[in-house]
């Protein structure tokens, strides 16, 4: 980077792109070592008189993603705000006297606040306490050593179960097709002969779980324990991306990957918003779909988490419910309630969601040994005992 | 080892690409430059049928490098990537020579270049001499994340060790272009190693432009009138919106019907080359092809 950018500007440049690849480190970009010298390099080969020209450059070598790409526009647009004077007649490129942290948050990289003027009016909400008032966010904590071990042993589990279509991809096996190929090649070790046949059959391929993890109020008392499945369930299968939803839908998938449960839990519930505001089931599928769908393979299972509060359309949930079962292989919906013995699908969204799922269990057939293999084996097994 | 630059400047490249008809924007050009200029890989990921495919055709042919292509999928392994021994003709050889030749002699002779089957990236490796290869590796997302590994070598040193014969490092490292649907998440090792470009659906204006260069005989207004109406049909809700390709299709299949206007029974009947998805065709044929036609 310093061989990069030699005019007598570097300092104040390079002081000022660490500043910006910190804002998006903040925002959760992922901007490494390299992506910053390929950046350096870029500006080397192209100069850095040009606003346009460097945003270009710092979309083809910071972002690695369209979320990242989104990401950095909106940094870029916030940090770099010199921008073009209308004076000029080129678009000359402005590098910020100071960091936008300096009149705003005190803190490089974030957004700068709005000051209180003195003399003008301003509106202050102040708030009040309330002992009836329902705590906000998700104060996750962790649930004991054995329930976590007992979620995970049942996400194995349900990994197996996921995995049930054998693959295009043929592995070593003693039965099979003879691969002739092979043989030859094990021929070498005989002198030409071919003394011992090779086989290769099929492999299933991977579980590919999408897991939509309903985090509205109504579920907050479950948190832990979902938060703990959910866990397992990403650890469990290399393919498993996982959303959370109340009134709108975001991915938790990178905030989950890599990392140990006990720091899982702390950050989850520094990164996670307030609860409130119901549950839109319906409208956070459709979002799912239209933005994910094209990824949902006919061997993908579908994992929703919910108790069925909706306070949307249930038939637009009903229906979406159809379109998403109609792409994938398995729908299934973990209710925790649905361990109830005394267990009836009441809530309109269950009772919309009922005809569409193949398997409806509770968190609590993960942790146990027969339950959920019961029910996988046997798709109707649960939802009949619920509907008899 | 070097890879001899492509364009001297985003301005030559965006011309270059123009001028083998492909409707790119300046990010896209910048993005392509820098690929050639840092001697990176280059990974586009986008929207199934937008044109990322496109992209190293279109470098080939404006380059006149060789395209070298390598189309992975669910299996691909490192032989059918990199190379594999001729074992049947190993086997022969062995055969013909066994009682006139020594062990060794046998051994060399069977491991040497003549048996050896070179795949895509093996070609581009040894490939000299300019133009530049350009190596697509397309549709990644289908290979296994093993394979993704396995690549991760040549990416960074563009070189293989062979164990019979050695190492082979590429002369000219040749343009890599990796395309991704996104139908899953790549590593971040693949990533960190690529610059980046995204190909989402295109404007009104550029999907105009892309039909009056791609599609003959089409006139200014009916090009408008089909971007337009594939512009509300990706509107929808649906779960695979049309691609570029799907317009190209279906422009194409209204001239070769004789269509110079297009009709709500004419929509009906030809919305399959543009909605792909049984669920999304059904939903939109049942009541939504009026409001498709839009304001006339």
């Amino acid at each position: 980077m310093t061989a990069a950018v030699s005019s007598s500007r570097a300092p104040s440049i390079l002081h000022r792109l660490g500043g910006f690849f910190d804002l998006l480190r903040g925002r959760g970009v992922a901007v490494g070592i390299g992506a910053e010298l390929d950046l350096g390099h870029a500006i080397q080969a192209m100069g850095l008189l040009n606003r346009m020209v460097f945003h270009d450059a710092c979309r083809a070598t910071l972002a690695k993603s369209p979320g990242d790409l989104a990401i950095l526009d909106d940094a870029f647009a916030l940090y770099w705000k010199g921008g073009v004077s209308p004076t000029r007649s080129d678009d000359e490129f402005d590098i910020p006297a100071s960091p936008p942290g300096d009149h705003g948050s005190g803190r490089l990289g974030e957004p700068p606040q709005p000051r209180a003027d003195l003399g003008s009016e301003v509106t202050v909400q102040i708030g009040t306490y309330s002992p009836d008032a329902p705590p906000s966010g998700h104060p996750f904590s962790s649930v004991d050593p054995g329930q976590l071990a007992g979620f995970r042993a049942g996400a194995r589990r349900f990994r197996r179960f996921a995995a049930a279509i054998p693959g295009r991809r043929r592995t070593p096996s003693r039965h099979g097709r003879v691969d002739f190929l092979a043989t030859a090649r094990r021929g070498m070790r005989h002198g030409g002969e071919w003394l011992e046949l090779r086989r290769r059959s099929r492999r299933p391929l991977r579980a590919e779980l999408f897991v939509l993890w309903d985090v509205s109020g109504s579920m907050r008392e479950h948190d832990d324990e979902l938060l703990a499945l959910v866990y397992a369930l990403h650890r469990a299968a290399r393919h498993c991306r996982v959303f959370a939803f109340s009134t709108h839908l975001q991915e938790l998938t990178r905030r989950i990957a890599a990392r140990p449960y006990q720091r899982l839990t702390t950050e989850l519930s520094r990164f996670m918003g307030p609860a409130a505001g119901g549950t839109r089931i319906g409208r956070c599928l459709s979002d799912f779909r239209t933005r994910y769908g094209a990824q949902i393979q006919p061997w993908t299972t579908i994992v929703i988490l919910s108790d069925g509060w909706d306070m949307g359309e249930t038939g637009r949930l009903s229906e979406e419910l159809a379109r998403l079962r109609a792409r994938a292989r398995r729908l299934v919906w973990v209710n925790p309630y649905a361990g109830d013995p005394d267990f009836r699908p009441e809530t309109a969204g269950m009772k919309a969601a009922i005809s569409r799922v193949d398997v409806l269990v509770s968190p609590r057939d993960f942790g146990s040994r027969q339950s959920f293999w019961l029910a996988g084996r046997r798709p109707d097994f649960r939802r009949a005992e619920i509907l008899s | 080892m070097a890879g001899a630059d492509l364009w001297d400047s985003v301005e030559d490249t965006l011309t270059a690409m123009q001028a083998q008809d492909y409707v790119a924007d300046r990010t896209l050009a910048t993005a392509v430059f820098l690929a050639g200029k840092l001697d990176k890989p280059l990974l586009i990921e986008g929207e199934p049928g937008c044109g990322k495919t496109e992209i190293a055709k279109v470098l080939a042919a404006a380059t006149g490098g060789e395209l070298i292509r390598l189309q992975c999928y669910e299996g691909l392994d490192a032989n059918e990537a990199l190379y594999e021994w001729n074992y049947p003709k190993q086997l022969l050889t062995i055969r013909l020579h066994e009682k006139s030749r020594t062990a060794p002699d046998l051994e060399a002779e069977i491991f040497s270049e003549r048996f050896l089957l070179p795949r895509p990236l093996l070609r581009a490796l040894r490939a000299d001499g300019a133009p530049r290869p350009i190596l697509l590796i397309d549709e990644i997302d289908r290979a296994d994340e093993e394979f993704e590994g396995f690549l991760l070598e040549i990416l960074s040193d563009f070189q293989i060790t062979i164990p019979e014969i050695g190492t082979v490092k590429a002369k000219m490292k040749p343009f890599v272009v990796i395309t991704s649907n996104r139908t899953r998440e790549l590593s971040d090792a693949l990533k960190r190693r690529c610059l980046y470009a995204y190909i989402g659906f295109p404007s009104l204006e550029k999907e105009v432009a892309i039909l009056r260069r791609k599609v003959p005989g089409i006139d200014e207004r009916f090009a408008m009138e089909v971007a337009g109406l594939v512009q509300r049909v990706r509107a929808e809700d649906l779960t695979k919106r049309p691609g570029i390709a799907e317009t190209l299709d279906w422009a194409s299949a209204l001239l070769a019907l004789g269509e110079r206007e297009i009709q709500p029974d004419v929509l009906m009947d030809t919305l399959g080359f543009l909605v792909k998805d049984a669920q999304d065709l059904q939903v939109l044929q049942s009541g939504r092809i009026q409001e498709l036609m839009g304001p006339r």
